[in-house]
């Protein structure tokens, strides 16, 4: 089954997962900018970790035959010290021209405090700035019903989002339909611990919507599983979904939502004017 | 064939009858008696032989690949009235409140009846009442019938024998109902009474969500091993040392939920362990989520 890794940390990850990918049937993987696991002590740290996203890992991911694209930004785990974020924000449209950037995420809230209610309004207006799609971070465990909450009502009070053009990430049973309702597409992310497992996913997709919603692994140096997607797509081939309705929330899907940026194109695609 | 009051032999079974009489008429009745239906039939092992098993893989295989969509139900209906030398036929799905048949695909239905065939209550008609009573019903001929099995309408057709199958999943779930019929008088053997019965359940197994039966087949054992791991987690924290957090507090209080009859548990579970303050926090203490809301300072 072919499938697209909407939201995969691959600087975290080894070639054997890229390989493990591409002969799974993934056809591109997309990585948003992400905490590095340490607070990176100043914005230099930043613009060598968005030249690895647009530049070095591309290259990686291309020896595997896999198109490679990412988005930009200061993850909300980093988003407390707003200097700090100002700083790694006016480096940001610099990269905004590299060939394979999608827009600015994964933007959000971490522990819904309000400094990083702040750097999100930041983040929020250099993307309607600039024109760019948006990926939003949901908090983790007990913090992501309120994180959720406030994300949807900021995003909803500025009349210039377009909310066909934000996912809002990492839902679960009791945050997506606030995501779903509100007009946004939603992700739904495959952990092994944390957030859904692929049964729980399809419970959501089967109870919910199948349409603007997007199956991701998120994979990064912690438990997580590069190839949870294939799996969830192999889940929904037991439960009796057609291969018709996998490819479409594995591959059509991510595929209909991140070919609104003009830098998103697989083999096949037709040209976006514009 | 005839599904008549008399006991049927395999010998009977095994005659095809030409024709049949005008106005003739025939549900197979459930129950005792000498009539048997179709299915009952094969569970006697009076037909012992589903006809067509590369029919019914080719149809499978359609909507596993296409899902049941209409494009492929159509496709689907072609393929069956193809089988049984059929001119018109229709699909029809049972809807959410198990009240009305909608169709989903018709091969020969004239427009000047297609609204009274989009829609038909269960128990009404001869889809109706194969749906309602999950067993086929067949009329001979459809111009000469006035028992009121069929409604006038079906007259329109120009049809003679035709007969409606329910579609039934594990045997009496009903997702649906599928006809066919012949411009000539004609009564449908219990060996194609079987087959449209076998290509129902093939049908319906992807005209709705899992059952209960394959929901548990294909989970239970593993859910149970890890209810199992809940329950050794509280035994583990019971045994131990000194004094629990708001956590185990928060854990044992969103178990309740488990508890609850709608299915929705797992939403209410996730919610309880949920911080349900709505105003962002002065600033973040670190960058951790321990899983379930401290509480308020």
């Amino acid at each position: 089954m072919r499938y697209i890794e909407p939201h995969a940390h691959m600087v975290s990850r080894t070639t054997d997962d890229y390989a493990a990918m591409v002969t799974a049937g993934c056809e591109a993987v997309c990585e948003p900018a992400f905490w590095a696991g340490f607070d990176r002590s100043s914005a230099k740290g930043f613009h060598d970790y968005f030249s690895q996203l647009t530049d070095y890992e591309p290259q990686r991911a291309a020896k595997f035959g896999l198109p490679h694209f990412c988005w930009l930004c200061i993850n909300p785990k980093e988003s407390e010290d707003v200097a700090l974020a100002d700083e790694v924000l006016a480096m940001i449209p610099e990269f905004l021209t590299r060939p394979n950037v999608l827009g600015i995420g994964e933007i959000g809230l971490n522990k819904n405090s309000r400094n990083e209610m702040t750097v999100l309004e930041k983040h929020v207006e250099l993307a309607v700035r600039h024109d760019q799609l948006i990926l939003v971070h949901t908090p983790h465990l007990e913090d992501k019903l309120k994180g959720t909450r406030l994300i949807v009502d900021l995003l909803k009070s500025d009349r210039r989002i377009r909310p066909e053009r934000v996912i809002i990430d990492h839902v679960e049973e009791h945050t997506a339909a606030l995501v779903l309702d509100a007009g946004f597409w939603a992700g739904i992310t495959l952990y092994p611990d944390s957030k859904c497992t692929p049964a729980r996913a399809i419970d959501i997709v089967e109870t919910h919507s199948a349409n603007r919603v997007w199956l991701n692994c998120a994979c990064d140096w912690g438990h997580s599983d590069p190839l949870a997607v294939p799996k969830t797509g192999r889940e929904m081939r037991k439960r009796g979904h057609s291969e018709a309705a996998i490819d479409r929330l594995l591959f059509q899907n991510p595929h209909r939502f991140l070919r609104q940026c003009p830098n998103f194109s697989l083999p096949g695609d037709v040209p976006v004017a514009g | 064939m005839l599904l008549t009051e008399a006991p049927i032999t395999q010998e009977k079974m095994a005659t095809k009858l030409a024709g049949c009489a005008p106005g003739v008429w025939r549900i197979a009745k459930r129950g005792g008696g000498g009539n048997m239906t179709a299915p009952s039939l094969l569970s006697a092992g009076l037909v012992s032989v589903i006809p067509d098993p590369q029919l019914l893989k080719t149809i499978d295989g359609v909507l596993r690949k296409e899902g049941a969509t209409d494009e492929a139900l159509l496709r689907i209906l072609q393929l069956v009235l193809s089988r049984f030398d059929c001119a018109t036929g229709t699909i029809h799905q049972l809807d959410q409140s198990g009240v009305w048949l909608e169709l989903r695909a018709q091969v020969g239905i004239p427009p000047v009846i297609m609204d009274k065939v989009a829609r038909i209550p269960v128990g009404k008609g001869m889809a109706g009442i194969a749906a309602e009573r999950k067993e086929p019903v067949q009329v001979c001929n459809l111009q000469t019938d006035d028992s009121g099995v069929a409604k006038p309408a079906a007259k329109e057709t120009h049809m003679a024998g035709s007969i409606a199958a329910p579609i039934l999943v594990e045997k009496t779930i009903l997702r649906g109902a599928l006809g066919v019929a012949k411009p000539v008088p004609y009564e449908f053997t219990a060996d194609e009474q079987a087959l449209l019965m076998e290509i129902g359940a093939t049908i319906g197994r992807h005209l709705g969500g899992a059952t209960k039966q394959a929901v548990l087949d294909q989970y239970f054992v593993g859910v149970r091993a890890k209810l199992i791991e809940v329950a050794a987690f509280l035994d583990r924290v019971d045994r131990a040392e000194g004094e629990g957090d708001y956590r185990i507090a928060a854990f044992r209080e969103a178990l309740k939920a488990l508890d609850g009859s709608e299915p929705a548990r797992a939403r209410n579970i996730l919610l309880a362990l949920s911080d349900p303050t709505t105003a962002p926090v002065a600033a973040a203490k670190g960058k951790a989520a321990s899983g379930a809301w401290p509480g308020e300072d």
